[in-house]
């Protein structure tokens, strides 16, 4: 994409005033959205970006900057300007630069941009037809076809040369149900780093069914009294409830600058004896997955949590610094236009023993999230919400009827100690997570989960 | 390669395959500075443009997009567009503005910010942090200490001879500080936008994020149950940002809004006004034309607690109302043209907050919210937010409340508004730029303990 003479030349001129670390990160891709409202296709867009990243690190101050551009002339004259705002001190020099061989940890079958725009139309249509279909009282259905394909290169003056094809594709339904002028959406959008063949293992009839299913089941429920109350929360995507609790308060972004719930807590006991938590950015065509971060260090399995103690940080190249730790492949960016931080890419926590009848058994009253939508948190705090998209409430040991509009909110460090359930059905939910460095593909995970209190937001005037 | 030059290429190359087309460029030249222990830790400086074509052939529209103008990208540009266009519903179609439907184009340029240093820029946030710092033992840490500067540059060229172009520049500053105290944490943030540097005033901006995260110490839930509410400027913007898409005519068409089939009706309380105003004098958000090209126009969309007419863009218009109301607005150029407003604003009340608090005998003062591209649905109304502020006691803030939601329908709570203050707060713009005052409902229903 770039040849060793410009680069080399990028690197150098980066390092002419101080600096003690260049690194130059070049992103081309294409990406293709098809939209379906209605069975008609409303929307096909695609396009390509490209552009180029220079950084320069001295001690632990950083210094970026991006352009559209890729001739030698434009991306020197930003190396300079780029060193300018450096002190002047000590100039550094770049090492011969050696190519790094990666391990593909999402090799793809077919290419998406071999297969014509008609056959990613009739997935939409299908999708659509099943979940329209599903009952009468669905009233509207979105389907979304999104591919992506991006080359990345980084080089930098440690001697690094290295690039990755990643590959991602993703089917998303929306179903609305519509009844006595309420509305209620269901939503499932299923997504991995891979090729066309995807289409092999998902089920693009199942996808509608499931998004119209959850629609259906809650224009049917009543909103949930809301406080305090014993929570199970089902399997997959309900692992955001980990990675808005926890996982973003263990990006060493946070923990470096002393901003971190979780911050030198490396050893202690954080969370109860039932939870080990991992984030693994090797998982073969995973959603999060990455073969090289987005600094070149190759990914890997990170054990965050294991029964109940912390035992790692997600660390990048800038915040290892700041901590005297070694980068956990942990460095993303949602494009060139983003100097990258550390992130998470599939994180999940691992499965247990127990049964969801085991769990939901001693519950007089509760809720059984078993589906949940997206959420936040506040990193310093630990304060979390996020919100539950499909919903029953617990009682007397059983699931019962279907509740809407609730919301749970939380500390992460209290809702860790109070996991007292975790189940052996463990599975992955796709979701895309904003955060410094701009929207991420990032897989969340879980077994079923129970936790013995959470307040969960609700309605008291409609009981 | 420049827009003049890339956009004769493209239109070359898409004569004879598309019927008519259009081209929207937008560049972005930024600065940005993060401060962090008195130091600069982050510095972004960044150049970057890019180009989106919408084209109408034989069948539907296709869309294509690219950052790189050369030879290349504009074949691609064309071939894209018309393999997209082969599938796309023909009545999505929209109208190109004709070059007699433009307006002047203006150049909101601050030449203030534009000769500003960068030390003093750098000087001017550590002075913020260091301020921040010193104001309370309790401030911790801070978490961010960031200035950023852009200027955006917008063009649009179709087929049917329309030219037009605009420019905006814009600065903010934002802080954000962890207070302490024991086991306990909390944290405030703040921030301003402008045109003139030298309307920053540091000690206003370091002052209100400190007040914020040293009087929410100590802040715990309260007991569920339904509440008379103040919801702060700050907060309500949010929720109005948050319903925004509600009043899309496409979403409107589509089933995807509560307000479907309600023009005309009562909605909210006759406390409630709702205006887009593009013309605003200094609003950041202000412009002549959308991104389609046609002229913006200021209109009331809720008059007096009466939903009067929805926001439009060119193919939404095309079904009903056959105007577009000038709201055709994309996220970047890698998104389809959807709607939005410029500045919106509520309108604003004649009574102080501090009066409306006094009058309280009993209820909650709500500050910030969380939780807001989750728990709130615009499709059905209903929302679901985690939320932070205080007690109210026989006209008196009492104590700090945190790790509670507040739940409605925005029906609801429009219907329940009973004081608007005079307290304008803007949030930070982004797509658009939203104004709102502090309001008071009767009734918001608490999850607590």
């Amino acid at each position: 994409m770039l040849n060793r003479k410009i680069v080399e030349n990028v690197l150098e001129e980066a390092l002419s005033r101080g600096g003690d670390f260049a690194e130059i990160f070049l992103e081309d891709k294409m990406t293709s959205n098809i939209k379906l409202v209605q069975g008609e296709i409303k929307d096909s867009l695609s396009g390509r970006d490209f552009g180029v990243g220079i950084r320069i690190l001295d001690g632990t101050n950083s210094v970026y900057g991006f352009t559209n551009g890729s001739s030698e002339k434009e991306l020197v004259n930003l190396a300079k300007s780029l060193a300018l705002s450096m002190d002047g001190g000590s100039k550094a020099h770049s090492r011969m630069l050696g190519e790094a061989i990666i391990h593909d940890n999402s090799p793809v079958k077919t290419q998406l941009s071999t297969v014509g725009k008609g056959d990613k139309v009739d997935l939409l249509k299908r999708a659509y037809h099943s979940a329209k279909e599903f009952d009468q009282v669905i009233s509207q259905v979105t389907t979304a076809y999104m591919e992506e394909e991006q080359k990345v290169f980084i080089a930098n003056s440690d001697g690094l040369w290295t690039r990755d094809d990643r590959t991602r594709v993703r089917l998303a339904v929306s179903a609305t149900a519509g009844l006595n002028g309420e509305l209620q959406q269901g939503y499932f959008a299923p997504g991995a780093a891979m090729g066309f063949e995807f289409f092999d293992y998902v089920d693009v009839e199942k996808v509608g069914v499931e998004a119209a299913r959850i629609a259906k089941a809650m224009i049917h429920a009543k909103y949930i009294p809301g406080g305090k109350m014993p929570v199970v929360i089902e399997n997959g995507f309900g692992g955001v409830l980990f990675h808005e609790a926890c996982g973003h308060a263990l990006e060493a972004s946070f923990v470096s600058k002393g901003t971190s719930a979780f911050g030198g807590k490396i050893g202690q006991e954080v969370a109860s004896s039932f939870v080990t938590a991992i984030d693994d950015g090797t998982i073969a065509n995973g959603w999060g997955t990455t073969s090289i971060d987005d600094e070149g260090t190759p990914t890997r399995k990170n054990v965050l949590i294991q029964n109940g103690i912390l035992k790692s940080y997600l660390i990048d190249k800038l915040n290892g610094r700041r901590m005297g730790l070694e980068s956990t492949g942990s460095a993303r960016r949602q494009s060139y236009r983003y100097p990258p931080t550390s992130r998470m890419n599939n994180t999940y926590i691992a499965p247990g023993h127990m049964t969801l009848n085991d769990m939901i058994g001693p519950i007089e009253f509760g809720l059984y999230a078993k589906k949940l939508g997206g959420g936040s948190v506040n990193p310093a705090t630990g304060d979390f919400n996020f919100s539950v998209m499909e919903g029953y409430l617990i009682k007397n040991g059983e699931i019962a009827d279907p509740v809407r509009g609730a919301t749970l909110v939380g500390n992460g460090i209290e809702v860790l100690r109070l996991i007292d359930g975790v189940g052996s059905n463990l599975k992955m939910g796709q979701g895309m997570c904003g955060a410094a460095s701009g929207s991420i593909p990032v897989n969340v995970g879980q077994p079923a989960i129970r936790v013995s209190s959470i307040t969960v937001g609700g309605r008291r005037g409609n009981d | 390669m420049d827009f003049d030059a890339f956009s004769s290429l493209v239109f070359d190359h898409g004569k004879g395959r598309l019927d008519e087309m259009e081209l929207f460029y937008t560049s972005r030249r930024a600065l940005r500075i993060e401060v962090f222990n008195q130091k600069v830790d982050n510095y972004i400086v960044s150049d970057t443009a890019g180009v989106a074509l919408r084209a109408v052939g034989s069948l539907g529209m296709g869309q294509s997009f690219t950052e790189k103008m050369d030879e290349r990208s504009a074949e691609l540009l064309v071939e894209e567009a018309y393999q997209n266009g082969q599938f796309t519903d023909a009545d999505e179609r929209p109208n190109f503005a004709k070059a007699n439907e433009a307006r002047g184009s203006r150049h909101n340029i601050s030449e203030r910010l534009e000769n500003i240093q960068t030390n003093e820029k750098i000087q001017m946030m550590i002075n913020l942090e260091t301020e921040a710092l010193s104001l309370d033992s309790r401030v911790s840490k801070i978490q961010m200490c960031t200035y950023e500067d852009n200027l955006t540059e917008r063009k649009i060229r179709n087929s049917l001879g329309l030219s037009l172009e605009d420019s905006s520049s814009l600065g903010y500053v934002y802080i954000s500080v962890v207070a302490e105290q024991g086991d306990d944490v909390s944290t405030g943030s703040s921030f301003a936008v402008f045109r003139d540097p030298g309307e920053i005033d540091i000690s206003e901006i370091a002052m209100e994020a400190v007040e914020e995260a040293t009087s929410l110490l100590g802040a715990k839930p309260i007991s569920s149950g339904n509440y008379g509410a103040i919801i702060k400027n700050r907060a309500f913007v949010d929720i109005i940002e948050g319903f925004m898409p509600a009043f899309s005519g496409l979403n409107v068409q589509r089933g995807l809004s509560f307000l479907k089939g309600r023009i005309g009706e009562v909605i909210g309380s006759p406390k409630i006004t709702i205006i887009e105003d593009p013309f605003l004098q200094d609003g950041f958000a202000s412009c002549d034309f959308d991104d389609e090209g046609f002229r913006t126009t200021r209109k009331t969309i809720i008059h007096e607690g009466r939903l009067k007419e929805f926001l439009y863009d060119s193919r939404s218009s095309k079904k009903e109302v056959n105007k577009t109301s000038g709201n055709g607005f994309r996220d970047s150029i890698k998104s389809t043209v959807g709607t939005r407003p410029t500045n919106l604003l509520v309108e604003k009340g004649s009574r102080e907050l501090v009066e409306i608090i006094e009058e309280m005998d009993s209820g909650i003062l709500i500050t910030d919210l969380a939780g807001l591209h989750s728990g709130l649905d615009f499709v059905s109304g209903d929302f679901s937010l985690q939320a932070q502020g205080f007690t109210v006691e026989n006209g008196l803030i009492g104590e700090p409340v945190k790790g509670i939601t507040i739940s409605g329908n925005m029906i609801q709570l429009l219907a329940g508004i009973e004081e608007v203050a005079d307290d304008i707060f803007f949030g930070l713009p982004g797509n658009g730029c939203y104004g709102s005052p502090s309001i008071k409902i009767d009734s918001i229903s608490v999850s607590g303990y």
